[in-house]
């Protein structure tokens, strides 16, 4: 398979990282493809590796000076095999080709382990949204879409947000869409409650990780009751991953912020966790707060010189990295082993080292990669699709139950793609295959268009 | 006298009558005033020594050569004088920026001319101007009508000793100093020995800074004086009038003066008849400059005033010290000693009873504030050096808010003998002025909410702009707003900091997120209610820090906050809907209500047309009373920009031999204390492990702080990016000893610069220089070459990472008014940039 990969270094030099991303994933999948001749004489990986279509194209915008600034702007329509392209928009200085390739391409198949019908893209724009007053903002936006308008729609590209893009940027964007289409339609995801967003979107990645972690434990014929577990960050995704382990009956006893973590081996009950997400969210405090508030809690500083982080060093079941990229070294991950940690539940985006991987998978525990535990985002965006669609806006329960029914199915695809293939319980073998193979098996049922 | 308007209002202010008349010229003005009138001495005060003012001798003197021109140069560290301007000036002199200290160098340029004989004459002989502006000042005033010589080196100093004769009845002399037209280490050992032999009862002094020369002293049987000395002052006052038995000429003062300045509404009480110090002496001239311009300040709903004060002038601190002998107390040694020596003194009845009527109509807690001499006077960065006392003065007991208000005097008072005090003044001035302390008292600004009081806002503003974002200029300005009280400003806590001239843009915040991050979310209140009897006088008096959080439906939060709507994530510039509040000063950044970035973009601009200098200025505003729609906006103090801008040239000589050239450098001034270099190795560097560069950083980052040692930091990429692909992720805790932050732009990382926007806080407080280096094939000169480095010092490496320790400070240099930097190799090049 190196050939391929050759021929698209030959075809785009100087898109590292879009190379890098299309390796990982023939090394990720290579059982597949070693298995199925029919992807190898149909070129599937050349044609996965080739965006449907790559649109590029001038946003010009005045600044509140009347000064004209001329950025670029992109959507990278990788593949629609399985639906609608659907992936974030961004707005940093480092966006360009080759990076939005990369993103777009990983785009595909994390949409597709959601087995929800959404294809993969992604776009944006180099525009550096830092320093800009909110009518320039509003300014770029506007002209990024008077060009974009004309590529994406609810059937055919449906755009989110990113880096640089957030409630405000969807605001401005979907408002300019609807006045060129003279159309309210679903166009754009992360949208305001009031104008078609979806309720749990700040649950959702901190909800979909527990409800993954229990039917990994299920699989055990065992449950999150009298588990003890250890949660990094005191964020969105930890705060709501404690809320739903305490609903399914598990015992928290850790979190973190860049400062130290908390221990406190009585839990983190119900009115414990009021009292952070007050702490974290209106007052904006530190986390060691925590411990002059409840003594029977123990604060440690973090310790820069340290090779390890000591948070993984307590004793407990199951663990759930909410925190930062990296947060988890083989030593860590040892040390998690060691201490009889069995599941891990990846909240953050790649929390763990490759080192810390291997161990994981060696050891055999119950590890959720990311790219399915943390899934739980993507999920929700694909249900605002689905009642913009139906014109309806779901209660929070409906979308919380909708959200685990997606979180069981991801699940189940997992594990069913790593049983065929012979790595029985490995589930970042499972998540690398199941989105892999539902998207070329729907591709190949499509013919070659 | 050619000066800003800033000095001469203060001189004009505090002038005592005399025989001279003084007349007041701005630089535009001075040419024609020769003219047109007979003048007998041209004294130009300048702000540095390259300034407007300075450059005018060059002017003058060719036209008016027959006219003695002395120059005045502020105390802080600056650049050398240039040839050319020395040739035009007959003396220079180092002023304090006082009245006392300008009329003794005054007296001292006469004595200089005067040329009658038969005048008892004490000659002395010191060649540093800074040791000449502080010492013969005091030897003067000791000496009373006694002529004072000065001799510069061993010749003139002969000289003066033959053609004095008689007249002479003392010689003070430093020991170092120039002979035969090199300086001479032990110069004035041989002149005291020459002249003891030609005249032996003649009395003598010897100064040195060297204590060595204590010994050699003692040899010889002459008194020594101790230039470090802290009491030389008083040490050098009693050679003077023991030893050579003159007198000083006594000027008996009323015991307790009593005077008003009327400034438009401001009024000012002085007590005393000595200086009001230099904070006193900013809102005077802030209130003056408001009464004649009644335009700024008040757009809008907007109203500006520059509240009264009551002024303890210094005279009052220097009798209270005196007669309770306080200066016996050495506040190096003993702080607990000294605090409660002073509280224990009694104030003097009269005083006692000024302010006991003070009191009498005024019931609001009240700011107790430092007006010391030096501070603010020349630009100096005292601000918050000295303490600042705020008492509540609400109690129904009258003699308990007496006992606060003068617990609250004497504690400013002590504060002057603080050992960090003294050691900042001894550090950052290059003469070794003694300072005094006034102290001003006036309402603080605020409004009652619940048991505390406090304003809506409180602001710092600077006419310049060190580090400009996104579209901004050095020239915009910048201020930083808090809700409450300043004192966490002055602590260098959060604030919001926005350019006056372009309010929308915070480059700051990017998202929700960074706003939720980096605002506010505690602030300072006065405690009026359930308060003890004695106070709390500790560091923060009776303030209190409070959350936002617990005070987010009072009034002030409610008018300055937005609110985090987690279900959009978005900011929602409004109080009135449900979720966590972010104190965003929206109403006055965004939308005008009221208009005060504007009126803080003004009154810059108008008072540094008016100084002739960058300024700075200190404000608060509350909102609207009950019943009314008027901001009120209360000015708090306005004076010369510390550091101004133009301390720092970069040559052409500098861009040749540097090591580092950029283009885009934020920060300003001159950094020479760097040896260590902490920087990611271009040899072993690998785009995939960012993190573990981090992790290295942050281990020689610990060990550096733990040796209080701060390092220059240099590497590919946005430091501090939270991709790992666009630069070494590390969080600013673990590069915290970094005194200078280089971020390289080439081939190794594909990242637009940051230009710092991830530490911008920490930055900005601290003053860090951040400098882009851009090699990636423009056309910019910049060029970075730390290889060049490697032999001046001890070099380890780490991996990823490369430490290295030069033997000799690093030169950075940064014009803040272009954004560009050098860094050279120290070595020789210390010598130049320090003189």
């Amino acid at each position: 398979m190196s050939d391929v990969l050759n021929t698209i270094i030959a075809k785009d030099p100087g898109q590292n990282e879009f190379h890098q991303a299309v390796q990982e994933v023939i090394e990720s999948v290579q059982p597949v493809l070693d298995r199925n001749p029919e992807y190898r004489k149909a070129k599937i990986m050349e044609r996965l590796a080739e965006p449907e279509r790559a649109i590029m194209f001038r946003v010009p915008w005045m600044d509140d000076n009347g000064n004209v600034h001329v950025n670029r702007g992109y959507r990278i329509e990788m593949n629609s095999a399985i639906g609608p392209y659907k992936g974030g928009l961004r707005f940093h200085p480092s966006v360009n080709l080759s990076i939005l390739k990369f993103l777009a391409f990983e785009q595909v198949f994390k949409n597709a382990l959601t087995t929800l019908p959404m294809g993969g893209g992604k776009g944006g724009s180099d525009f550096d949204p830092k320093g800009k007053s909110d009518n320039e903002v509003m300014r770029f936006c506007q002209s990024f879409m008077s060009e974009l308008y004309r590529h994406i729609g609810p059937n055919t590209d449906v755009p989110a947000g990113d880096i640089g893009v957030g409630g405000r940027e969807i605001g401005y964007m979907f408002g300019q869409y609807k006045k060129l289409t003279n159309e309210f339609t679903s166009v754009l995801t992360g949208k305001g409650l009031a104008w078609g967003g979806s309720l749990i979107r700040p649950e959702a990645t901190g909800y979909g990780c527990v409800y993954f972690a229990a039917e990994m434990l299920a699989t055990r014929g065992d449950s999150f009751e009298g588990k003890t577990c250890l949660v990094s960050g005191s964020g969105n995704v930890a705060q709501y991953t404690v809320e739903k382990i305490l609903d399914l009956g598990g015992k928290v006893v850790t979190l973190s912020d860049s400062a130290g973590f908390i221990y406190d081996e009585k839990g983190i009950d119900r009115d414990k966790l009021a009292y952070v997400m007050e702490l974290k969210n209106v007052k904006r405090g530190r986390i060691s707060e925590y411990a002059g508030k409840y003594p029977e809690a123990v604060y440690t500083e973090r310790d820069n010189t340290l090779d390890y982080n000591p948070l993984w060093s307590v004793k407990g079941d199951c663990a759930f990295p909410s925190a930062t990229q990296n947060e988890i070294n083989a030593k860590d991950a040892t040390n998690l082993v060691e201490n009889g940690v069995f599941v891990i539940g990846e909240g953050a985006n790649m929390p763990s080292t490759p080192d810390a991987v291997e161990i994981f998978v060696d050891n055999k525990i119950l590890y959720a990669p990311g790219k399915a535990a943390n899934a739980g985002g993507v999920a929700v965006s694909g249900l605002e699709m689905s009642q913009n669609a139906m014109r309806l806006a779901w209660s929070r329960e409906e979308v919380d139950n909708r959200l685990k029914g997606i979180m069981q199915s991801i699940h189940t695809s997992c594990v069913d793609a790593c049983a065929e293939y012979g790595m029985e319980g490995n589930y970042v073998a499972g998540a690398n295959i199941a989105g892999f193979t539902k998207v070329v098996n729907a591709m190949l049922d499509q013919g070659l268009v | 006298m050619v000066a800003g308007a800033y000095h001469l209002y203060s001189l004009e202010t505090e002038a005592t009558p005399g025989s001279r008349q003084l007349i007041p010229a701005r630089p535009d003005q001075a040419a024609h005033i020769l003219e047109s009138r007979d003048i007998d001495l041209i004294v130009l005060a300048a702000t540095g020594a390259d300034d407007a003012v300075a450059r005018l001798a060059r002017d003058l003197k060719p036209d008016f050569p027959q006219v003695p021109v002395i120059l005045l140069l502020p105390p802080t560290r600056g650049k050398a004088m240039d040839q050319n301007t020395k040739k035009h000036v007959d003396f220079s002199f180092i002023w304090s920026g006082t009245w006392d200290h300008f009329e003794s160098l005054i007296r001292l340029t006469e004595d200089q001319f005067c040329r009658a004989a038969n005048r008892p004459t004490l000659l002395m002989v010191e060649d540093s101007m800074e040791y000449v502006s502080s010492l013969a000042p005091v030897a003067q005033a000791a000496a009373g009508e006694t002529r004072l010589v000065l001799a510069p080196d061993f010749e003139t100093a002969l000289e003066g000793f033959t053609t004095l004769g008689k007249d002479l009845v003392g010689l003070i002399s430093d020991t170092r100093f120039p002979w035969q037209g090199r300086e001479h280490s032990l110069a004035g050992i041989s002149l005291l020995s020459a002249i003891r032999q030609e005249m032996p009862g003649l009395p003598l002094l010897l100064m040195s800074s060297e204590r060595e020369n204590q010994a050699r002293a003692a040899k010889m049987s002459v008194p020594y004086q101790d230039k470090n000395s802290s009491h030389w002052a008083r040490e050098l006052t009693l050679f003077v009038s023991t030893q050579l038995g003159l007198a000083p000429v006594s000027q008996p003062r009323p015991a307790l003066g009593v005077s008003h300045i009327q400034a438009g509404d401001t009024e000012f009480i002085k007590l005393g008849q000595g200086a009001m110090g230099g904070k006193a002496r900013g809102v005077a001239f802030l209130a003056d400059f408001m009464a004649r311009r009644p335009d700024l300040g008040s757009p809008g709903n907007l109203k500006a005033t520059v509240p009264s004060a009551l002024v303890l002038c210094t005279d009052l601190f220097e009798s209270f010290v005196r007669e309770n002998h306080l200066d016996d107390v050495d506040g190096e040694q003993d702080l607990i000693q000294l605090v409660q020596a002073f509280i224990d003194a009694p104030l003097p009845g009269a005083l006692n009873r000024e302010l006991a009527s003070f009191l009498e109509t005024r019931h609001a807690p009240l700011a107790v504030r430092s007006s010391s001499l030096l501070e603010d006077a020349w630009a100096q960065p005292y601000a918050g050096l000295y303490k600042t006392y705020m008492i509540p003065n609400n109690h129904e007991d009258a003699d308990l808010r007496l006992s606060h208000l003068a617990t609250a005097v004497k504690l400013v008072w002590a504060s002057t003998f603080y050992k960090d005090a003294r050691r900042f003044c001894r550090n950052t001035t290059v003469a070794p002025f003694e300072d005094s302390m006034a102290v001003m008292i006036q309402e603080v600004t605020g409004r009652e909410e619940g048991d505390f009081f406090y304003p809506a806002v409180s602001g710092h503003a600077q006419s310049e702009n060190f580090y400009p974002f996104a579209g901004v200029t050095a020239h915009d300005g910048v201020m930083n707003l808090t809700l409450g009280l300043g004192h966490q400003l002055a602590r260098g806590e959060q604030g919001f900091r926005v350019s006056p001239a372009h309010p929308e843009v915070t480059p700051q915040f990017a998202s929700a997120r960074d706003y939720l991050d980096r605002t506010q979310n505690a602030f300072y209140a006065l405690r009026i209610k359930d308060y003890d009897d004695r106070l709390s006088f500790g560091i923060c008096a009776n303030l209190e820090r409070r959350d936002l959080a617990d005070a987010d439906t009072e009034a002030p939060v409610k008018a300055l906050s937005s609110t985090y709507v987690a279900a959009d994530d978005r900011i929602r510039d409004t109080w009135y809907c449900d979720g966590p509040k972010v104190l965003t000063f929206a109403p006055l950044l965004k939308y005008d209500t009221p208009p005060l970035a504007a009126a803080v973009r003004d009154l810059l601009t108008a008072l540094e047309a008016e100084m002739g200098i960058p300024v700075e200025l200190e404000f608060a505003a509350n909102i609207p009373a009950k019943g009314s729609r008027t901001w009120e906006l209360s000015l708090r103090q306005a004076r010369p920009k510390a550091k101004p801008m133009d301390q720092c040239r970069i040559t052409r000589e500098d861009l040749d031999t540097a090591v580092l050239v950029s283009t885009t450098a934020l920060g300003n001034g001159t950094v020479d204390t760097i040896q260590d270099i902490v920087y990611v190795n271009p040899d072993t560097f690998e785009g995939g492990k960012t993190q573990d560069m981090a992790r290295e950083i942050s281990r020689i980052n610990a060990a550096l702080v733990r040796n209080n040692r701060r390092f220059l930091l240099a590497g590919p990429g946005r430091w501090g990016s939270s991709d790992p692909w666009l630069g070494i992720p590390v969080a600013w805790d673990q590069i915290s000893g970094a005194g200078a932050i280089v971020e390289i732009r080439d081939g190794a990382i594909h990242a637009d610069a940051s230009h710092g926007s991830h530490f911008f806080n920490t930055i900005t407080a601290q003053g860090i220089p951040y400098i882009t280096v851009n090699q990636t094939g423009t056309t910019a000169p910049d060029r970075i070459n730390l290889h060049q480095l490697t032999g001046a010092g001890t070099t380890q490496d780490h991996g990823f990472i490369r430490h290295l320790r030069l033997d000799h400070p690093l030169v950075i240099k940064i014009d803040g008014k272009q954004s560009r930097c050098v860094i050279l190799d120290g070595g020789q090049d210390i010598q130049t940039t320090a003189a």
